[in-house]
């Protein structure tokens, strides 16, 4: 066994590069899975630091339109340990890096000395932040990143200009993950954070221990723009919204291990086919069938150690990158969010190491199988030809195929069982790849033989032939494609479903928003001002707000825009009568993720609450929306004022007049609006911001399939090396009987040509369904959005092209090495 | 009169292929006696049917009727796996085409039968091989490394190192010139003196060695030659 071992490793040794890109393949499918698991463990780490940083042992915390005021009522009138909070975004001048700068009041953080943070800090740092104007604290690292010692200056940058700094004290921190939360995190008195950052008076939040009987008694005292949250509620609402998110980002992970697979497969099957001989010698000498299937399952569990671990480097190294990404799309899907934390998770060692040996291991199965096949008869016939199991693929095929079709149809919410019902249909599909090529094959053939002749009928037969390797390759890169396909498909459906709401519901010509919509209300001044604006046809006002719903928080958008406005929402459902009527009268209509998570319908009674009021509304419709997976209730802003009597205005929609100019009546609205943190927005800067956004949220997915891809590209590459290895023989006596370099280039290159066309057309439809599937099973089920199928042919075209190009482009090298290789060597070394 | 000890019996061994639509009878009927301890040279064209005899004989193929009795066992009658073990302890091959695995050296093929049988000793055993097939200086070279003749010669050390009590040769001297085919020959018929050896080639050079000649024609021995 040892020996018969030894010759196995040594015999793939021989063949370098094959082993190198199934090591690579493995490789990039493990580093694309640990990658995610690290950025979706970093982010999961990141809120859990960031709740324990800032709240310590608070329990509670209040958020809002606060007040210096509010916080000394709190503590004076209710007794209660409150410790307020300023923070907001920096930047440091000296490394352009963004920091946020973090007030506290260290008198009032004596309430909390067992929060770690301030344990570490001495009496005279305390005493020096408080009493000297702008000094800030920082950490260890930071302090090193920026180069500065206790007592030296620093500036950080602010729109309205920069702010010197000096350096009081150097934390350190009691622990790494504590060092990470804090990392380019300023500490500094909360009266230098309210002057830099521009909140004299106000404050960005209120740490408080409370108990239930507290918290309920606070809650009825507090004013309406201000919220009182549980900080466990707060960081598991967190970690549960993100969920879906982070598990879609598992899937595409997957996908690239399941590209790696087939890699895995085309090469072990090959390199068993190349060593028939090898195990023919040894069954005639009495190896026995399991040592010959060790071998082949102990180079696969080598194959897979080498390129979990190198995986793991380069997964760790591409997880820096994934986080930057996972971070921004948390930050434009859900919430503020910055990743302070980046961890290596024992469990996600574990996954990479289960999903790169098992991987490895499970694809090198039917190799196993297939030198099971092998009998030493053959050592004394020439014939080496291994009949094509098509058939047996194909059944099998059908089989996955409908277990997938089964689990998607299956009554559920899941959404892992819908990936995983998606990944058996397309696993089931690309089963019957090699039937389908075959039969491809066979249609494309007379044409291949019409136009390119002799050398044509050659890469016909030798297609033929070697269909065993080929189809594997063309399965690699056809899941590549069909992942772009799908995903692209979504995706470009979903940003025309976006483009298309936002043109249906911004109907201003300009908007005036509030930066947040509990702070602060836009003045009635202001509307008045605009009202009395020349160009201005109408002005409808509305207000966003927090309200308890059957499920928890609710965002409710209370607006008065006009019917012509309303007429801009797309219904999904609604009731059969006059909606604007309804509306008007008194019923909501909520968006369809909010109907999706709450399971409303129409007719249903929606119960909202402010604490102080409560009501039940019906509801009239259920509308497209996108603005959040979340969801949203709208109601008229007269039945807001009903029911919770609160006249805030956090934005105001500006109706230009028919011959207006909008860009000079912005100047006009600008001018009007004396609000503190209003913002002004055209209708066009939204719109194109929206889809920024929407862009930026999806730069990820675009990512982890370029990543998938390169693993295909890898499959590609590894079957076309094996190919070369098979025909070197025979292109050999081609060149010897007078065939020339570009002939043998040409014909190499006819070959992966037509690998790269069968792979887009086998693709096309399954990337069609992959897309269906996401829009009405995944989306539906992460995010309670649906939207409808927009077949872009430029999409499909591009999917076309790239098969085509990344299958010619990866024939190069082989194409190349086949054509410079010395006929006499070849012909020798084969004898 | 004292009957001499068979290693090997065939009894209405019949063996067909088919290719496409047809079928054709490699071996009809075949029944033979091969004594213990003799060179059996059996003879016979190309496609008369002669490695598929040694196939049958070996136990990796399967007659589609009659027995084949290898050391008073009959193949048919065993498991898939108890003739691989016969083969791995009482059976050695040799090829026209040598066969040696090409990523081991000369030392390692040579000791490959020793290290599956799992006898002690290994290397002083496959020296002593090697010396008498003089190829004792060639240890640690790769099989790309020697001559045909050389390749040949390694591929007997490895048939016997083992010492089975069959050795199954496929035209050894098949693939080489006369002389190096003589060279062989002389060896091969040394270091398997006392042994039963089933060697098939069309050659008159290598029949000459024989203690008994068969010749294979149309799926049988013609008979009185041996």
């Amino acid at each position: 066994m040892k020996l018969l071992l030894l010759a196995w490793i040594r015999e793939s040794l021989r063949r370098p590069i094959l082993l190198i890109l199934s090591m690579l393949g493995v490789a990039l499918g493990v580093a694309t899975v640990v990658a995610i698991d690290i950025a979706n463990e970093s982010a999961r780490r990141s809120f859990i630091a960031a709740n324990e940083a800032v709240a310590g042992t608070a329990t509670h915390r209040l958020d809002g339109m606060i007040t210096d005021e509010l916080y000394t009522r709190l503590r004076l009138e209710h007794g209660l340990q409150a410790t307020p909070v300023v923070e907001g975004g920096v930047r440091m001048r000296k490394t352009d890096e963004k920091a946020t700068l973090y007030g506290v009041d260290l008198l009032a953080e004596q309430n909390f000395q067992s929060n770690p943070i301030w344990n570490s800090l001495g009496m005279d740092v305390a005493t020096e932040l408080i009493s000297q104007p702008f000094t800030i604290i920082l950490t260890e690292d930071t302090a090193t990143e920026l180069d500065l010692k206790v007592g030296e200056t620093f500036f950080v940058s602010m729109p309205a200009g920069d702010v010197e700094m000096t350096v009081a004290g150097i934390l350190v921190p009691s622990n790494p993950l504590q060092a990470q939360s804090l990392r380019s995190v300023l500490i500094t008195d909360i009266a230098t954070a309210q002057h830099t950052l521009g909140m004299v008076g106000r404050l960005s939040s209120i740490q408080l221990t409370l108990d239930q009987a507290e918290a309920t008694s606070l809650s009825s005292i507090l004013p309406d723009n201000v919220r009182l949250e549980s900080n466990t509620d707060r960081l598991n609402t967190r970690i549960s919204v993100t969920r879906a998110f982070q598990i879609n980002l598992n899937a595409l992970g997957l996908l690239s291990l399941l590209v790696a697979m087939f890699l895995i497969y085309n090469t072990t099957v090959f390199m068993v086919m190349r060593r028939r001989r090898l195990i023919g010698i040894a069954r005639c000498m009495g190896a026995l069938r399991g040592s010959v299937i060790s071998c082949v399952l102990i180079e696969a569990a080598i194959i897979g150690c080498i390129a979990t671990v190198a995986g793991f480097v380069l997964g760790t190294q591409l997880s820096n990158f994934l986080l930057a990404l996972v971070e921004r799309s948390i930050d434009s899907l859900y919430f503020p969010f910055e990743a302070s934390v980046r961890v290596v998770a024992p469990q996600t060692i574990a996954t990479g190491v289960a999903l790169g040996v098992c991987a490895t291991i499970l694809s090198a199965i039917p190799a196993a199988r297939e030198a099971l096949q092998v009998s030493p008869v053959h050592l004394t016939h020439s014939s080496q030809i291994v009949p094509t199991r098509t058939f047996s693929l194909t059944v099998a095929g059908v089989a996955v195929a409908g277990m997938g079709t089964v689990a998607l149809l299956v009554e559920s919410r899941s959404v892992v069982l819908g990936f995983a019902g998606i990944f058996l249909v397309i696993v089931g599909y690309m089963l019957t790849v090699p039937f389908l090529i075959a039969s491809v094959e066979r249609f494309l053939r007379p044409a291949v033989k019409k136009f390119f002749g002799v050398q044509g009928i050659l890469v016909a037969r030798a297609f033929s032939v070697s269909l065993n390797k080929t189809s594997i390759a063309i399965v690699a890169l056809s899941l590549a494609i069909s992942a772009t396909v799908g995903m692209g498909v979504m995706i470009g459906s979903f940003r025309v479903a976006v483009d298309e709401w936002l043109g249906s519901r911004l109907t201003g010509d300009i908007y005036v928003t509030t930066s947040s919509e509990l702070r602060q209300s836009l003045r009635e001044a202001d509307i008045d001002r605009l009202e009395s604006l020349s160009e201005v046809d109408l002005i409808g006002v509305a207000r966003w707000v927090r309200l308890r719903g059957p499920r928890g928080e609710t965002r409710v958008f209370a607006v008065d825009y006009g019917q012509e406005s309303f007429n801009g929402f797309e219904f999904k459902e609604k009731i059969s009568g006059d909606l604007w009527t309804e509306f008007e009268a008194g019923s909501v209509i909520v968006s369809e993720p909010y109907a999706y998570k709450n399971q409303l319908a129409v007719n249903d009674n929606l119960a909202l609450s402010n604490g102080d009021r409560s009501v039940e509304l019906p509801i009239a419709g259920i509308y497209y929306d996108y603005s959040s997976d979340q969801g949203v209730v709208t109601m008229h802003r007269e039945t807001y004022l009903k029911h919770f009597n609160d006249s805030t205005i956090t934005t105001a929609a500006v109706f230009a007049s028919a011959n207006a100019n909008v860009d000079r009546l912005a100047d006009k609205v600008r001018d009007a609006v004396e609000t503190e943190e209003a913002r002004i927005w055209r209708n066009r800067e939204l719109h194109e911001t929206s889809l920024a956004v929407f862009d930026q949220t999806f730069a990820i997915t675009g990512v982890l399939r370029t990543l998938a891809m390169i693993v295909a590209l890898i499959a590609v590459l590894s079957a076309l090396a094996t190919l070369q290895i098979e025909r070197e023989r025979e292109l050999a006596v081609l060149r010897a009987t007078g065939f020339t370099t570009f002939g043998i280039w040409r014909s190499a290159s006819v070959e992966t040509g037509i690998m790269g066309l069968l792979a887009a057309i086998i693709s096309l439809p399954i990337g069609v369904v992959m897309a269906w599937l996401l829009i009405w099973v995944i989306n539906q089920r992460s995010f309670g959005w649906t939207m409808q199928l927009q077949l872009d042919p430029v999409t499909l075209v591009q999917a076309v092209a790239l098969a085509f190009v990344a299958a010619t482009l990866a024939g190069i090298i082989p194409a190349w090495r086949l054509a410079k290789r010395v006929p006499a060597r070849s012909l020798q070394s084969l004898d | 009169m004292e009957h001499a000890e068979t290693s090997v019996s065939l009894n209405r061994l019949n063996k067909s292929f088919t290719e496409g639509d047809r079928t054709r009878e490699v071996l009809v009927d075949l029944n033979a006696d091969f004594e213990a301890g003799k060179f059996h040279v059996i003879l016979g064209r190309s496609g008369s049917g002669k490695s598929t005899l040694l196939n049958l004989v070996s136990g990796i193929d399967m007659p589609d009727s009659g027995t084949v009795q290898v050391a008073g066992t009959i193949l048919n009658e065993i498991s898939e796996r108890e003739r691989t073990l016969l083969r791995r302890k009482s059976i050695g091959f040799i090829f026209q085409f040598f066969n040696l695995i090409p990523s081991l050296t000369v030392e390692e093929n040579v000791m490959l039968p020793l290290e599956l049988l799992k006898i002690e000793n290994r290397l002083d055993r496959v020296r002593q091989v090697l010396d008498e097939v003089e190829m004792g200086d060639r240890m640690s070279s790769y099989p790309d490394a020697l001559s045909g003749g050389e390749q040949q010669r390694i591929a007997i050390a490895r048939a016997v190192v083992h010492e089975p009590e069959l050795i199954l040769a496929d035209e050894p001297t098949g693939n080489l010139d006369d002389t190096t085919a003589e060279q062989v020959l002389k060896i091969l018929t040394g270091i398997t003196h006392q042994r039963t050896v089933l060697l098939v080639t069309h050659s008159q050079e290598a029949a000459r060695k024989a203690d008994c000649k068969w010749t294979l024609r149309s799926g049988k021995f013609e008979p009185g030659v041996n």
